[in-house]
């Protein structure tokens, strides 16, 4: 359905606090639930995408235009994933995962989510919990008890002061 | 779940994490180690349980990745598998290095172990199993280890094999067979093991006994790229020249790309150079239908001038290895565990008693064999 005429097709994409982007079908199709939504005929007027907002989906079609205009080179794709990822805090990347999720990216929702978890590597406790804002709701019983069930993974962990 | 939102009472600290849906915090974790992931459980009462909804578990008995005994391994390794089992938890990656050195006692612990897992992990639906066993050579692991289906990555160490084979071997998703100082009881045993892998793209001997044979087949092997066999005893072969001529026929025919061959035999033998040049010959040489694929190929404690000599006089005549563009020489440096490149003038001047192990690389002309694996550990 997709490639039916010459001339590059733009969609319309609406985030969830109304506004509007421009983007190739080419590109936006990236994402499995807009392919979806093409397919199926709805790309005529405008794509609300509801669970996406404005400063989220622009970073998402930066990355969408991107990446799709890289051609198939694997290596080449990860250096700028590598590379799109590199500048984005913790909170960018936790509103990108729920919008790769969403729209159905693996690419990205792969990318991100190994980026959360490279955040993690070998860290201790506390400094997960004061990282991603984590609240520790178990009593200091509990929380020493569960220490000590899965003690073997409190070795070669970074020191932390208030661990 | 939903616990660490209710009482947010710090301004500055919102939790943007852990109210993330299960299936997004659950392919995080899939990425991360398994000591970091099991740790998340002390974060908060949400994440007591999260890192056990991973499909994948890697448990490996080798610093750093475990630092306790082996006692507490065991332990958690088994601990760990009940949880999945009773929680009808999805596992469907599942890695495990272990070795069973230690006492008497605690080996027939660990095989006693393993015999109870393999056949949990079967029942348990998980496709992709990699097992990696340091074993003690007094312990004959065949009626433990020939269970073990979906296995797809297979490193035994030290072992005896012989007694309890049985009769069907279920490694038919087995692609890395790696084995090193296994003493092989009866041909009949490594026969069955290798017949029945015909996705294997990695054999891998390493200082085994026992092998007289090496039937490999064009049909059944065909996805063979990395062959290696360094260091084996092939004292009880009558002719070790013609056994390994022949399994160089074996590897033309199936032409891996990667070789490699230990030529410790030939000294043992005394067989003169000119015949480690019929070897070296036959591996290249494909008897008229151009030179086998092979992109690298290592071969240890060769006498280095006669082979030299022989690829440089092959080079020139440019007949078999006439699409060979390159030929480099790296040693293996023991004391900084890496290959090193070194000048062939070097070499064939030099003190070669220190280097144990050579390799060439090879770049051919035709770009689609210039990638070099990396393969050695």
């Amino acid at each position: 359905m997709a490639a039916e005429t010459g001339t590059p097709t733009t969609l319309t994409l609406k985030s969830n606090d109304d506004e509007l982007f421009s983007v190739a079908e080419s590109a936006a199709i990236l994402s499995v639930t807009i392919r979806n939504m093409v397919e199926d005929g709805c790309a005529g007027g405008v794509i609300p995408l509801d669970n996406v907002d404005g400063k989220t989906l622009a970073s998402v079609i930066t990355y969408m235009n991107g990446i799709s205009a890289i051609p198939a080179d694997e290596e080449k794709k990860k250096s700028y994933r590598d590379k799109f990822l590199s500048d984005k805090d913790f909170e960018t990347l936790a509103d990108m995962v729920l919008a790769a999720n969403y729209l159905n990216m693996s690419c990205l929702m792969d990318a991100v989510s190994a980026k959360i978890a490279q955040v993690m590597e070998k860290k201790s406790v506390g400094w997960v919990r004061r990282k991603f804002g984590i609240e520790n709701d178990y009593t200091p019983e509990e929380e020493a008890a569960v220490k000590e069930e899965h003690k073997w993974t409190f070795e070669g962990v970074e020191t932390d002061d208030d661990n | 779940m939903k616990k660490a939102k209710e009482d947010e009472a710090r301004p500055k600290s919102i939790d943007m994490i852990s109210g993330l849906p299960k299936e997004i915090l659950h392919k995080i974790l899939y990425s991360v180690s398994q000591k970091d992931a099991v740790r998340t459980s002390v974060l908060s009462k949400s994440w007591r349980n999260i890192w056990s909804t991973r499909t994948n578990l890697d448990l490996d008995f080798s610093h750093p990745n475990f630092t306790r005994s082996k006692q507490e391994f065991l332990t958690v390794v088994d601990k760990t598998l009940q949880l999945y089992r009773d929680q009808r938890l999805c596992l469907e990656e599942f890695h495990l290095s272990v070795s069973l050195l230690g006492d008497y006692y605690s080996d027939r612990e660990s095989v006693s172990l393993l015999d109870k897992w393999i056949p949990l992990l079967t029942s348990m639906g998980v496709k992709e199993f990699r097992l990696s066993i340091l074993s003690n050579e007094f312990v004959d692991l065949s009626s433990v280890v020939f269970k073990a289906e979906s296995l797809v990555f297979f490193c035994l160490k030290k072992c005896k094999l012989g007694e309890k084979i049985p009769e069907n071997i279920p490694f038919g998703s087995l692609q890395v067979l790696r084995l090193e100082n296994i003493f092989f009881e009866n041909e009949i045993v490594f026969e069955k093991i290798i017949s029945s892998c015909p996705l294997l793209t990695t054999m891998w001997f390493h200082e085994c006994r026992g092998l007289k044979t090496i039937k490999l087949e064009n049909k059944l092997h065909k996805y063979l790229k990395h062959f290696t066999f360094i260091g084996c005893y092939t004292y009880d072969v009558q002719d070790a020249r013609l056994w390994f001529v022949e399994l160089s026929k074996l590897l033309q025919a199936l032409s891996p790309s990667e070789i490699s061959l230990d030529f410790v035999q030939f000294t043992h033998y005394r067989i003169a150079h000119d015949r480690e040049d019929v070897l070296v010959h036959d591996i290249f040489d494909c008897s008229g239908n151009g030179p086998v694929a092979v992109e690298h190929l290592e071969l240890s404690s060769v006498d280095l001038s006669a082979s030299l000599y022989f690829l440089n006089e092959r080079r020139d005549y440019g007949e078999t290895l006439r699409d060979l563009e390159d030929l480099s020489i790296e040693c293996f440096d023991t004391s900084r565990q890496q290959w090193q490149p070194v000048q062939m003038a070097t070499l064939l001047v030099s003190e070669l008693r220190n280097i144990s192990r050579i390799r060439y690389r090879l770049k051919w002309s035709d770009s689609s064999f210039r990638k070099i694996p990396t393969f050695y550990i």
